[in-house]
């Protein structure tokens, strides 16, 4: 990610990290929407541990 | 009974069920978040790098805006679709400096514009600067920043990814803490952005309605601002939140993308958190005014004057008022003698407790790494001293009989009354004790107090009664002053 890029303006010298091409991004926007069911098995754990307290409580009382 | 004291029982529950409100919406907001697994702009983004116009509203920002846009410039960005602006806000130090050398070392790509009068805030920065930007055609889209705010590489292109859809007029990204000693005040704040951006924020995603586009990493297609006047609002201190409104009831959508991460570096000391919560808070009292004709009307605007979108708003703004009135009602039970004081005291308490261990747990694993270098403050988030209630909402005999008697003690009945007025109390009382916090912070007892005083009564507290005190100042139309927080550039690279 650190290889030049040429701007379009030939006058201009710009310099800057490569970047990805548009296979790249698009691969990248699957993965993370993928990513985003982590979101279930968070919040599964967190109800789980609700559960539990509320059976606690209720098989106390 | 009376029917009076009938009448004044209701009246007390009443309290009790609307100060439960807020807690019963942040956990309905919260149970959302998981939803965004499924719910989610991902399937209309696509590959889209539009020529971005940033702009960096600085006034006295030479310690930290040179590394800005060094981090800029090396965006993953192409160099010909990106240029810097830098609005200079008649800046005393050496901020001009800083900016034409950097406009010197990337010819054609930073911009030193400058205000000769400043001091006005920063949205009457940015309105100098996207009055010369929008006058070009150049400009596709604009990236309004803070100069303090460091971007993650990719970050800019996985927000410009969610404008290939028209639909969608800003996109903002999950503004990360990110000093690099972090003190418990800024632990604390860590937490709190995961909490109500990386969070709450996909909720809000879900819901299909955003509260609030960050400051410092909002985006705006060129023609949603154009589309909202083509300047920011200088009316109120919430200049960010009006932009996001605006942008909403012209029918366009707000995009929070959580993999766009921007770090910033956050106040210390209580002091500096207050002013800076305060201008927040002053300002989504003046939002809330403004935009009165909005709440709970879906006939209006199905999202912003939807329920949900009003029930969440709301929570937040009138929470002080919630807790009062929920000590208020819990009292008043107490006092007319009525059984229902201990059973209500219980089960709120009770769902707060649930809902605490819901957020905290859902929190953490959205950002582990914050999650364990803020594990402390996500514990103590409410205060210790909140836990405790809660816990003896959970278990009252454990704590008001079992835990004394193994010490062979015995609650009188006055003790016991006491203690449980203290409990109904807490709600109202955690308030003044966060403000006494703030008055310990700057002396000389202040380095151990005012932490300690934190974690006991809790961060949650502090920005509650930051909350009132922002009531108290609109109420009084105290000065509107846009005071800039400091920032000493220690944010990580």
């Amino acid at each position: 990610m650190t290889e030049p890029t040429v701007a379009r303006d030939p006058a201009v010298m710009l310099v800057g990290p490569k970047v990805p091409d548009e296979a790249t991004m698009t691969a990248e926007i699957n993965a993370d929407r993928r990513h985003e069911r982590f979101l279930l098995r968070a919040a599964l754990i967190a109800v789980i541990v609700v559960a539990i307290l509320i059976s606690v409580r209720f098989l106390w009382a | 009974m009376t029917v009076v004291t009938e009448i004044l029982t209701w009246i007390c529950v009443a309290f009790v069920i609307i100060g439960a409100i807020p807690v019963a919406a942040g956990l309905y907001q919260y149970l959302l978040v998981p939803l965004h697994a499924v719910k989610n702009h991902y399937p209309e983004a696509a590959p889209y790098l539009p020529r971005v116009s940033v702009v960096v509203p600085a006034w006295n920002e030479g310690a930290v805006v040179g590394a800005s846009i060094d981090r800029l410039v090396r965006l993953e960005y192409p160099p010909d679709r990106l240029r810097i602006y830098v609005v200079d806000d008649a800046s005393t130090d050496d901020t001009p400096d800083v900016v034409l050398e950097r406009a010197a070392r990337y010819p054609g790509r930073v911009f030193h514009l400058r205000r000769d009068k400043g001091g006005e805030g920063k949205a009457h920065t940015l309105n100098h600067g996207l009055s010369i930007l929008l006058a070009q055609d150049w400009t596709e889209a604009v990236l309004i920043m803070d100069a303090d705010v460091i971007y993650r590489p990719d970050s800019l292109r996985k927000m410009t990814r969610h404008l290939s859809d028209p639909k969608v007029g800003a996109v903002t990204a999950f503004i990360r803490e990110g000093g690099v000693d972090p003190k418990y005040m800024t632990r604390f704040i860590g937490y709190e952005y995961v909490a109500s951006q990386a969070a709450a924020r996909r909720a809000q995603n879900v819901l299909g309605v955003l509260a609030c586009l960050a400051g410092g990493a909002q985006l705006h297609s060129r023609e949603n601002l154009e589309a909202i006047g083509g300047r920011i609002d200088t009316t109120t201190l919430a200049e960010d939140t009006v932009s996001t409104i605006l942008t909403q009831l012209n029918g366009r959508t707000v995009v929070f993308e959580p993999y766009a991460v921007v770090l910033a570096e956050e106040p210390e000391g209580i002091g500096a958190l207050w002013k800076q919560r305060l201008r927040w808070g002053r300002g989504n009292v003046q939002v809330t005014r403004r935009f009165a004709g909005l709440w709970f009307r879906p006939w209006k605007h199905r999202g912003l004057g939807g329920f949900s979108f009003g029930i969440i708003w709301f929570s937040v703004l009138l929470l002080p008022v919630a807790m009062l009135l929920s000590s208020i009602g819990l009292i008043g039970l107490f006092f007319l003698g009525s059984d229902l004081a201990a059973a209500v005291f219980r089960e709120v308490w009770f769902l707060a407790l649930c809902t605490y261990l819901f957020i905290t747990i859902v929190t953490v694993q959205i950002d582990p790494s914050t999650g364990r270098r803020s594990w402390r403050e996500a514990v103590a988030f409410p205060g210790i001293i909140s836990l405790l209630v809660m816990l003896m909402a959970f278990a009252p005999n454990l704590f008001l009989r079992s835990l004394p008697g193994l010490f062979g003690l015995e609650l009188t009945t006055v003790g016991a009354d006491t203690i449980t007025l203290a409990l109904y109390a807490w709600l109202t009382l955690c308030m003044p004790a966060a403000w006494l916090a703030k008055r310990v912070d700057p002396t000389r007892l202040g380095k151990v107090c005012a932490p300690a005083l934190i974690y006991l009564v809790g961060y949650g507290p502090l920005l509650c009664a930051i909350t009132f005190d922002s009531y108290i100042k609109e109420f009084r139309g105290a000065a509107q002053v846009w005071d800039k927080t400091e920032k000493l550039g220690k944010v990580m690279a």
